[in-house]
C-alpha cells in the first residue's frame, strides 16, 4: 500500500463517514424520480416552446444567455444569504 | 531523562503517522487455518496436523478427508482467534444409494459459539441454511466452495460458490472449524473436505453500498442482444456502518435523450444490510426503440428502508449507484463520443525491471521502484474513491442541480429550428406562414437572417448591459 492509497482510503473514509452518510437521496417532499419528472416536463414544454422561432430569432444564443443569467443571479444571492447568515452570528 | 537521537524521532513519528492512518486502510482476510491434507498419512484424522475429535475421526485417503455419516463421524481443529476474517472450505456430499429427507451434517467456524452450514437433503436435492434460515440448494456429488466472511461487531457471512446462503451475529472471535457427517437413518452420507484455506476479504467499513457489475462491464460499452436476452451480474456489498436493509438491486436502461427509461429490471436480493453482500446474476431485455438508437445508460439502484420486512416500510432509502459511462448497445454503431469519457485512473509508469541488474546498481533500482511505488495509486484505492464520489454524485442536493445541468442542456439540443408554428382558430388549424422571411432576396441574402442578425445584435447588447450591472452588484 502506498502513501497516496493511505491518503485516498483517508479522504474515502472522511466522505463515507461524514456526507454519505448523511446526505439523502430524496429531498424532503420532491423525491428525485419526481423531480426529474417534472423537469422533464418543464424540459419539453419549453423545447416546443422555443420550435419553430428560429427563422428569425437566435434561440440557442436567447436560451445559453437566459441560462447564464438565472445561474450567476442565483449564485450571487446563494452569496448574500452566506455573508446575511455570517453577518447574523457575528452579530 | 535520555535524550533521543533526531533520526529516531523522525522515524518514530512516521511510524505514529502511518500506523494511525493505517486504520483507515481496508482490513486483509486473515484465516484461522490453512490445511490441504496432502502430507498426512492414509487413516485416520486424528492425530494428525493438530485435528481432533468429538465424534468418531474422520479418514484420510490421498490428501481428502472422508466423514462417513452411517454414523456420526467429525473432526475439529483450533488455529488463530479471529475477531474479523476470512475463511475457505472445499466440500462435497455424496448421496447414499436410498436417500430420505433430513439433516446430513454441518460445517462450522466455532469458539463459545458455533456457526456455521447446516446440510439437509430435501425433496431429491442437497441444500443448506444458516442459523434456522431459508435453506438454498447447491448439487449433491459435486465440489463446492464453503465461504465464511466476519467482523467484528458484524455478521458472519456464509456463501456456497460465491452464493450468500445466510448470515448471523458475529459475536466472538473464531478459532475452531468443524465439520461432520450425522447419521440420518444410517444411510451412510459421504461428506469430503479438503483445501481449507483463506476466505474472501471480511466486509469493509463504511456507509455507501459498493456494487461490483461484472456484466456488463463498468463503464464501457458492452454489445449485447437485446431481443434474446443478456446477462446482468456483479456483487452488491453493504459496508458495516450501513444499517438499512436493502430488498431490491433496480436495474434501469436510458436511452441518452430520455428521461423516462426504456426498461427497469428488478433483482431480489433478499434482506441485505451491515456487511453483507450478494451476488445477482440474471437474464433481462431490452425493447428495441424505432429512432434505432439501441444504446442505453445502465443505471442501478438500492431500494431499502430501515426496517426490513417482506416489503419495504417507509421511510423507503434509495441508494443510487450509478456509473455515468456505463453502456449497453444492441447495434455496431458506437455511443456519440460525448457518452464516453475516459476512467479517472490517468496512465502511470511501470515500476523498473530490476532484473537486469545486479550488486549497487540492482540496490539502487530497487531503492527507486520503492520510492517511486509509494506514490503509486493502486487500482483498489481509486475503484474505491471513484466508487465514493459517484455514489457522492447521486446524494441530495448533488443529484438535483445535475438533473438541472442536464434538462437545460437537453433543451438547447432539442430546440428544432426547422418546426412550423401552427394554430387553432374558430375551428380550422394552420401553420404560420414563414415562406417570406426564407425567400432569396439574393446573394443568398433573406429577410429572416436580417432580422435575426438585428435582433442578436439587439439581445448580445442587453446581456452586455446586464453584465456590467451584474460586476457592478458584485464589486460594490
Amino acid at each position: 500500500m502506498s502513501i497516496v492509497d493511505i491518503i485516498i482510503y483517508f479522504i474515502d473514509w472522511i466522505f463515507q463517514s461524514t456526507l454519505l452518510a448523511v446526505l439523502p437521496t430524496n429531498a424532503l417532499g420532491l423525491s428525485y424520480d419526481e423531480f426529474i419528472s417534472y423537469l422533464g416536463g418543464v424540459g419539453s414544454a419549453i423545447g416546443s416552446a422555443l420550435s419553430g422561432l428560429g427563422f428569425i430569432f437566435p434561440v440557442e444564443l436567447i436560451f445559453a444567455l437566459v441560462v447564464i443569467a438565472i445561474v450567476a443571479e442565483f449564485t450571487l444571492f446563494g452569496f448574500h444569504i452566506i455573508l446575511f447568515v455570517v453577518r447574523l452570528i457575528r452579530g | 531523562m535520555p535524550k533521543t537521537s533526531p533520526i529516531i524521532a523522525l522515524g518514530a513519528s512516521f511510524l505514529a503517522i502511518f500506523g494511525s492512518l493505517a486504520i483507515f486502510a481496508p482490513a486483509e482476510a486473515a484465516t484461522i487455518l490453512v490445511d490441504d491434507f496432502n502430507s498426512y498419512s492414509d487413516g485416520s484424522l486424528t492425530g494428525q496436523g493438530g485435528w481432533d475429535n468429538a465424534l468418531p475421526s474422520c479418514t484420510v485417503l490421498s490428501g481428502v478427508v472422508f466423514c462417513d455419516g452411517s454414523g456420526d463421524q467429525g473432526n475439529y481443529k483450533e488455529g488463530i482467534a479471529l475477531p474479523s476474517g476470512a475463511q475457505s472450505i472445499d466440500f462435497m456430499w455424496q448421496k447414499p444409494t436410498n436417500p430420505i429427507n433430513g439433516f446430513i451434517g454441518t460445517i462450522y467456524i466455532g469458539s463459545q459459539d458455533f456457526v456455521g452450514l447446516d446440510f439437509y437433503y430435501d425433496e431429491g436435492t442437497c441444500a443448506a441454511s444458516v442459523a434456522g434460515g431459508a435453506k438454498k440448494e447447491f448439487s449433491c456429488d459435486e465440489w463446492h466452495s464453503a465461504d465464511f466472511s466476519w467482523v467484528a461487531g458484524g455478521d458472519v457471512n456464509i456463501e456456497i460458490d460465491d452464493i450468500l446462503i445466510g448470515a448471523t451475529p458475529s459475536n466472538y472471535y473464531w478459532n475452531i472449524i468443524w465439520f461432520a457427517a450425522r447419521s440420518n437413518s444410517g444411510q451412510g452420507w459421504i461428506l469430503s473436505v479438503d483445501n481449507i484455506g483463506a476466505g474472501a476479504p471480511p466486509p469493509i467499513s463504511g456507509y455507501a453500498p459498493i456494487l461490483t457489475p461484472v456484466s456488463p462491464e463498468r463503464n464501457t460499452e458492452t454489445i449485447v442482444d437485446f431481443d434474446a436476452g443478456f446477462e446482468v451480474a456483479g456483487t452488491v456489498q453493504i459496508p458495516t456502518s450501513n444499517s438499512n436493509i436493502y430488498t431490491d438491486l433496480v436495474l434501469t436502461f436510458r436511452a441518452p435523450d430520455s428521461f423516462l427509461p426504456a426498461e427497469t429490471f428488478v433483482i431480489d436480493i433478499g434482506e441485505l444490510t451491515s456487511g453483507q453482500s450478494y451476488n445477482y446474476s440474471a437474464t433481462t431485455t431490452v425493447p428495441i426503440t424505432s429512432s434505432g438508437d439501441n444504446f442505453f445508460k445502465v443505471g442501478y439502484t438500492l431500494l431499502g428502508s430501515p426496517y426490513g420486512g417482506s416489503f419495504l416500510n417507509p421511510p423507503i432509502n434509495e441508494e443510487l449507484l450509478a456509473f455515468d459511462n456505463t453502456w449497453v448497445k444492441d447495434s455496431a454503431d458506437d455511443a456519440p463520443d460525448y457518452l464516453i469519457t475516459p476512467s479517472i485512473k490517468p496512465d502511470q509508469p511501470a515500476l523498473e525491471d530490476c532484473s537486469a541488474y545486479s550488486g549497487a546498481d540492482k540496490i539502487f533500482c530497487e531503492f527507486r521502484n520503492f520510492v517511486v511505488g509509494a506514490f503509486l495509486p493502486s487500482d483498489s484505492a481509486l475503484n474505491q474513491i471513484g466508487a465514493t464520489m459517484s455514489a457522492l454524485q447521486n446524494k441530495f442536493p448533488v443529484n438535483y442541480a445535475r438533473a438541472v445541468g442536464d434538462t437545460f442542456s437537453d433543451i438547447s439540443e432539442n430546440v428544432n429550428d426547422g418546426a412550423t408554428i401552427s394554430f387553432n382558430l374558430l375551428g380550422a388549424s394552420g401553420a404560420v406562414d414563414t415562406s417570406i422571411f426564407t425567400a432569396d432576396l439574393g446573394a443568398g441574402i433573406t429577410i429572416g437572417d436580417t432580422i435575426k442578425t438585428i435582433i442578436t445584435f439587439l439581445v448580445l447588447a442587453v446581456f452586455y448591459s446586464w453584465a456590467v450591472q451584474y460586476m457592478h452588484r458584485i464589486l460594490r
